[in-house]
């Protein structure tokens, strides 16, 4: 039965990407993806990888979509119709498919007992049997994520804020060297601003550039 | 126009104020209820962040900006990773390995307790610091086609909720618009004009 609900979900998850790329409308299609992760979170919760679905819940299909709304004003919202698909692309694309499915057949079969996975004495055995004595929390993932595994953590962490840093300095400070700026923010502009709106029209970056230009 | 926009937001609004801190304390129930359920540091810091991103969908950017500062969302993003870090400073100051907690506390146990503690909380901050520094990144541009400080208003409501999008509505006169909005004596109607991006002359 359990087996039935998750091929019915990577089927939902075939036919929701197949829309993805079909779609010309790009807001379908940013909702779609939200479906997907849904769909994923879904499949994740029946293999029992309930720290992993709560993960794709909260950013696939929450976060993800609106930030995907949010760059979805900026356009029209059509995809333009490509010119030419290309055979050679074709063909690219399904010989690297093939060669990645032809690499899943080495894998363990899915729930296999016997897969190095829960096997290695070193790995899952470990995990599951000391942890509690070495790390104490009953949710081994947390275990493994923040203690056995925390310089990984520590990592990914950095990697998010790194990524932050990347789009606030690409996108967030923008503001501060643009040259055409809108009229709102013109010297004769700012005393009716001030008084009105004390947290100004953006980010302190622009107010600081406001303020700049006013002076 | 900001008058209907107004009535046909309130929905939204009122219940966004009952959810909101509903949204907050679940986030903080993930983060901390990590060890002992599904849950943790990044799944938590989404959560709280989406409550922020909820509240500038519907109140427009500039009223959750004055809740949650850009500058504050900058200061958690390194704090979270300064706290991160500095726990894994802390346990080798004390004579351990970099992060290795057993040196947080004489109960090697409670030391891992707090380090857990340190850490998850250190990826929860940082992780909502950047979410909402993205919303705000990508939210706040004004060289997009619509107005700008309520891009994500005007997404989410002109084009899902509505089928009509702000910028397809005709763009009110700037300086008119923004004197008679810009006193603050009804709060609400100040936040309709935020929602509808009425109150703010097209980019």
């Amino acid at each position: 039965m359990e087996h039935v609900v998750i091929v019915a979900l990577l089927g939902f998850l075939v036919i929701i990407a197949v829309g993805i790329i079909v779609l010309r409308d790009l807001l379908a299609s940013v909702i779609l993806l939200g479906m997907y992760s849904l769909t994923a979170a879904g499949a994740f919760v029946v293999m029992d990888a309930v720290d992993v679905a709560f993960t794709e819940a909260a950013v696939g299909a929450g976060i993800s979509t609106i930030l995907f709304l949010g760059a979805l004003s900026f356009t029209d919202g059509r995809a333009q119709a490509r010119g030419h698909d290309s055979l050679v692309a074709l063909l690219f694309v399904a010989v690297t498919g093939g060669l990645l499915i032809y690499g899943t057949l080495d894998m363990p079969h899915y729930g296999s007992a016997t897969s190095p996975a829960q096997t290695h004495p070193e790995l899952a055995v470990r995990f599951l049997e000391r942890s509690a004595e070495e790390v104490g929390p009953p949710n081994v993932v947390t275990s493994v994520l923040a203690s056995y595994r925390g310089y990984d953590t520590l990592g990914e962490t950095v990697v998010v804020f790194a990524a932050g840093i990347a789009v606030l300095s690409l996108l967030g400070l923008r503001r501060r060297r643009s040259v055409s700026e809108p009229p709102e923010d013109a010297p004769g502009d700012r005393p009716g601003r001030g008084d009105d709106e004390p947290s100004g029209e953006g980010s302190p970056e622009s107010g600081e550039s406001g303020r700049g230009a006013g002076a | 126009m900001r008058r209907y926009a107004r009535q046909r937001h309130r929905i939204l609004q009122v219940v966004t104020k009952l959810i909101v801190p509903f949204v907050l304390l679940f986030a903080l129930y993930v983060q901390f209820h990590g060890d002992y359920g599904p849950g943790g540091g990044f799944q938590a810091g989404v959560i709280f962040a989406a409550a922020f991103i909820l509240h500038g969908l519907i109140f427009g950017l500039k009223r959750t900006r004055e809740v949650m500062p850009p500058s504050v969302v900058r200061v958690l993003m390194a704090s979270g990773v300064l706290l991160y870090a500095g726990t894994g400073i802390v346990t080798m100051l004390l004579g351990k390995n970099l992060l290795d907690y057993d040196a947080l506390a004489h109960d090697p146990l409670h030391g891992q307790h707090w380090g857990l503690f340190a850490v998850e909380l250190g990826v929860g901050v940082t992780v909502t610091g950047v979410m909402i520094g993205l919303f705000y990144a990508f939210a706040s541009r004004r060289d997009g086609p619509h107005s700008a400080d309520d891009a994500g208003a005007e997404s989410a409501h002109g084009e899902s909720a509505h089928g009509e999008g702000a910028a397809r509505r005709p763009a009110p006169e700037p300086e008119g618009d923004r004197a008679s909005t810009s006193d603050r004596v009804q709060p609400l109607e100040d936040r309709s004009a935020d929602v509808g991006g009425a109150g703010r002359p097209a980019a």
